[in-house]
């Protein structure tokens, strides 16, 4: 029992010292957010007003677009976490579909309240459901809302974990539809951007702008996936200190 | 200019809500797991 203890005493300890890397990535990333937002709004120039519907409004991809590359982040680190637990029953990769999922939810929903917002300035209307990018979006997202509710609603058991790993595995398969939708199947969804600058007429301002974006949500995500690995851990590690409490009192 | 505010208040508050979310529930498994962990050494001592 006091190896045990000990052993515990060390896992915590590490606990505590991803923690505060995950706490000083999140503050470096939501600084980098902070900053992106504000060149974005006062540094990065207006767009030709021949060219788009509402030029204003293009300010919103800013953060749009990073928050879409770390929602597909967010999934890449769902399948790793599915088949983890599928291959070996790995609580590593159990931690893995949780974090996936939380971060997936998040970076989608700010995705999918951002995309009509912009769509009904530029488009005149806030959703087509014509285009297939949009669509497999929205079923993304709602992937993700269905395992977090599934997570908090569901027995904690092996049954519910292969369930949610499953449906994590099909969740994952939408991600190179969804990004390669607009290469394939066009409607009404912008082309990738960053690639198509020439064609696309960006300012390098707009680019430098977009690309500090990313490294920000990047750091941010890195922070946010540390922060949420470590709570998970801790959790289970107080049903275990739990448990042992509840048979010492039976003993 | 609307759209703008609407959408990056979205984002704040989504960001905010789940940096507030995941900070809170550290914070209590912490205070539990010390406690669990108290709770224990202090049955060993015995």
């Amino acid at each position: 029992m006091k190896t045990s203890i000990d052993d515990e005493g060390q896992s915590r300890r590490t606990m505590t010292s991803v923690r505060a890397t995950g706490a000083a990535l999140t503050a470096l990333g939501l600084t980098g957010a902070a900053t992106t937002l504000l060149l974005g709004l006062l540094w990065a120039p207006a767009v030709d007003p021949e060219a788009w519907n509402a030029p204003e409004a293009y300010r919103i991809l800013f953060w749009h677009v990073p928050f879409a590359w770390s929602s597909f982040l967010a999934f890449c680190v769902l399948f790793v976490g599915s088949v983890a637990w599928y291959s070996r029953r790995s609580e590593f990769g159990w931690r893995l579909i949780c974090t996936g999922s939380d971060l997936g939810l998040l970076f989608g929903l700010g995705v999918v309240i951002s995309g009509p917002i912009w769509g009904s300035a530029e488009w005149g209307v806030p959703w087509d459901w014509g285009d297939l990018r949009l669509n497999t979006y929205g079923l993304l997202t709602a992937v993700a809302l269905f395992l977090v509710l599934a997570r908090n609603s569901q027995p904690e058991g092996h049954d519910t974990r292969d369930t949610i790993a499953s449906v994590g595995l099909f969740g994952f398969a939408l991600v190179p539809i969804t990004a390669l939708a607009t290469t394939w199947y066009q409607e009404r969804h912008p082309g990738i951007i960053i690639v198509e600058s020439e064609e696309a007429g960006l300012a390098p301002e707009i680019l430098t702008v977009l690309m500090l974006g990313f490294a920000s949500f990047f750091v941010l995500f890195a922070g946010f996936a540390l922060l949420s690995d470590t709570l998970h851990q801790m959790e289970s590690r107080l049903s275990h200190l739990q448990r042992l409490i509840d048979k010492e009192a039976v003993h | 200019m609307t759209e703008l505010a609407v959408a990056y208040l979205a984002f704040i508050g989504l960001i905010g809500a789940y940096v507030y979310r995941l900070l809170s529930r550290l914070a209590d498994v912490d205070s539990r797991l010390a406690a669990a962990e108290n709770t224990l050494s202090f049955d060993e001592n015995e």
